[in-house]
């Protein structure tokens, strides 16, 4: 089993803070990165704001998760990679066993892999590079880019939007900076790897992607982790800020064990005429809270979010998306899908919103659940509000199992009701999967495929 | 005013409940047919709960097109094979909440139809709750509103189906209509499912007046306030759909007012 043969190579540490949150423990974590000033004063504003911000009390249960038992930093190697070959064998090996390297070793000159809390491997392209192009681990980037990062950073997600966004800006280390300048269009996609590899520890990276007046870009960050007995919590923020005419993809595949607590705070704020999409994929972990967001600030933005959750024998995908409209003639689509096997539950959460002077909008949500056992469970929350006479808002949903029809056709066909099963949940998710990279593509559906094992019968 | 509980047991096809009752329990007894109406005059209702005995039918007219309570709470039991078809007009202009819980026992079925006109300042806020908790049970539930002023409409409703819900079938729509820029609606429809053996689906659109819709109206001849009041009357006209002609004919002249 590739979980339990890589459960036995758990790395050594170079640095690692004490268990518990506490402001030494921040101070620890700038002193390490060696931040200015500034960002300092912000992380620990930022604790004090942790501190005083209540859990939700509304999605999933998190009674469980213990802030005091967890560490919030680690760094298992000393300094960035620049080659693969330099990478240390035994992280190499870890990231074999999990058998996820297919996409990442094709695409190893574009690839930001995170392994802990630090990117033990970054490389970018030399012709993006070229063209101005920044990609490079968000731990260096306020030294190295203090301009940008001053400008930008928590402007989208501030530290007093939700507990979570609170505990990543006092604790964040590691994650993806991203500068695309004016007109550049990165013909690749750009790709950062991130994972969990000791018990008990959070993940807690801080994305920040700057597409710049007329550029596009694509990111594409997967996730996996190997399993353990205690919760690990994973609280990353994303922050992405599409100016006028840019165009912005964020694609995430998440894989994160079943013992993980994956609360994550995903922003983007599309300035006029800009695009941005989501493409969120969930597989695993414990309990998910993830609601991609747009902020259409800008005339003529638009936004594309496409949600898909597989909830399996004890997970809880509260999942879904929320737009927010403050322009005029802003469009919006929100396509999510789940589906629910061995008792898991899905759910999705969802907000749409339209300001009063946002006219000419228009918005389109679609969810479908997918069940395939009477132990399992689908919910959709979804809240639409309107203050604009001059909209068109449209909003469906439908849960169902799967038709007895299609597996008596698949099984005439000569396929296992196993087999059967998965085709048709794998053509289920088919729009998810159409948009990725085939090496993704291939990859989604074998996690699929070990997902459903053994549900049948 | 009587503040006590008052219990009405129907024997009839039509009941009558007191038009100052403020706290009412109506119980249908099985394989009875009846049709129940409340309108203004019991405007000081606060709480009613139905009981629906198995093989029982009930058509609920609910006609609040002058006067609405300000809080008013139904919770009704459709039981097994039995009838619920709920039909409700409510002319909104102040503070109001309204909640309705449904539930359902085996095979059971539901229609619950619903017409919110917010005008002026209302602030209203309507809950409702279609529980299905037994096999072969069915609920559909149509919400239809229109916002115009500076009305505030603040409407909910769950479908929530439990595990024992084998082959039960539900069905939500929500639509609102935004008829004027200072107006807001809030739509929340939900969907809670533990049963793999259901269908359900739930719809929700925000919309204005069709532009096209319009001008065929204008170029027909049609003042600008005439034409909204055929578009108006043409989505409320939704509610009648599903009805036995019997009660549309009850429902169609109160449509009309809003």
């Amino acid at each position: 089993m590739i979980k339990t043969a890589a459960k036995k190579n758990i790395p050594t540490y170079t640095v690692r803070s004490q268990k518990g949150l506490s402001a030494p423990v921040v101070r620890l974590i700038s002193t390490q990165h060696n931040e200015p000033a500034w960002m300092l004063e912000n992380r620990l504003a930022a604790l004090k704001i942790f501190y005083h911000k209540k859990m939700p009390d509304w999605g999933a249960e998190l009674s469980e998760l213990s802030f005091k038992d967890l560490t919030y930093y680690w760094r298992a190697t000393d300094q960035a990679e620049s080659r693969w070959s330099d990478i240390p064998k035994k992280i190499k090996q870890t990231f074999e066993q999990l058998g996820i390297p297919k996409a990442e070793r094709k695409f190893l000159a574009g690839l930001s892999a995170q392994y802990e809390s630090e990117i033990v491997y970054h490389r970018l392209k030399e012709r993006f590079t070229k063209l101005g192009v920044v990609f490079c681990d968000m731990s260096e980037a306020p030294r190295r880019y203090p301009e940008l990062v001053r400008r930008y950073y928590g402007t989208v997600v501030g530290a007093s939007d939700n507990k979570f966004a609170a505990l990543n800006s006092a604790v964040w280390s590691g994650g993806s900076f991203i500068y695309v300048p004016k007109n550049v269009t990165v013909a690749l996609p750009l790709q950062t790897y991130f994972r969990i590899n000791a018990p008990a520890i959070g993940q807690f990276e801080r994305t920040l992607i700057i597409a710049d007046q007329g550029s596009s870009v694509h990111y594409i960050e997967g996730c996996t982790a190997p399993t353990y007995s205690r919760h690990s919590l994973h609280a990353a923020v994303v922050e992405v800020i599409a100016l006028p005419k840019a165009r912005v993809r964020y694609t995430t595949i998440q894989n994160w064990s079943n013992n993980v607590y994956n609360l994550v705070t995903k922003r983007a704020i599309a300035h006029e005429s800009a695009t941005v999409e989501w493409v969120d994929g969930n597989l695993g972990s414990h309990t998910t809270m993830k609601y991609p967001s747009v902020i259409l600030k800008g005339k003529k933005a638009v936004a594309d979010i496409l949600s898909v959750a597989m909830a399996n024998r004890g997970q809880h995908q509260d999942t879904g998306a929320k737009v927010v409209h403050l322009a005029p003639e802003t469009s919006s689509k929100i396509v999510s899908k789940s589906v629910s096997l061995n008792g898991g539950r899905s759910s999705y959460r969802g907000l749409v919103k339209i300001a009063p002077n946002a006219k000419n909008s228009k918005v389109k949500v679609s969810c479908d659940a997918l069940l395939l056992d009477k132990k399992s469970r689908a919910d959709t929350y979804p809240t639409i509000r309107s203050a604009c006479d001059d909209t068109l808002i449209e909003h469906e949903a439908a849960a169902r199992k799967i038709s007895t029809e299609q597996l008596f056709y698949l099984q005439a066909r000569g396929l296992t009701p196993n087999d059967a099963e998965r085709m048709v949940v794998a053509g289920f998710l088919e729009i998810f999967t159409r948009t990725l990279p085939l090496e993704y593509a291939v990859e989604l559906n074998r996690l699929i495929e070990l997902e459903m094992k053994g549900s049948v019968g | 005013m009587s503040t006590g509980i008052k219990k009405i047991i129907a024997t009839k096809s039509r009941v009558v409940i007191p038009r100052h009752a403020v706290r009412v329990t109506l119980i249908i007894p099985p394989r009875t047919e009846t049709t129940l109406e409340i309108n203004s005059d019991h405007r000081h209702l606060k709480t009613l709960t139905v009981i629906i005995n198995p093989g029982a039918s009930l058509s609920l007219i609910q006609n609040f097109s002058a006067d609405v309570p300000q809080e008013l709470n139904e919770h009704i039991v459709v039981g097994s094979r039995a009838t619920l078809t709920y039909v409700a007009i409510h002319k909104l202009r102040g503070v109001s909440n309204f909640r309705c819980l449904i539930e359902h026992q085996k095979a059971a079925r539901s229609n619950v139809r619903l017409a919110l006109a917010g005008k002026k300042q209302a602030r209203n806020s309507t809950t409702v709750v279609s529980s299905l908790n037994a096999a072969d049970s069915q609920s559909t539930v149509l919400v239809l509103a229109a916002a115009s002023d500076q009305a505030q409409l603040d409407i909910s409703a769950n479908i929530a189906i439990g595990q024992r819900a084998e082959l039960a079938v539900a069905d939500l729509s929500l639509h609102a209509l935004l008829l004027s820029p200072q107006a807001v609606v809030e739509l929340t429809p939900k969907m809670e499912i533990k049963n793999s053996t259901v269908v359900a689906a739930h719809r929700a659109t925000v919309s204005r007046f069709d532009p096209l819709e319009k001008f065929y109206l204008h170029s027909r001849g049609l003042t600008t306030r005439k034409a909204e009041a055929v578009l108006t009357n043409n989505f409320f006209s939704r509610l009648v759909d599903t009805l036995s002609l019997e009660m549309a004919k009850k429902i169609i002249p109160a449509l009309k007012i809003l």
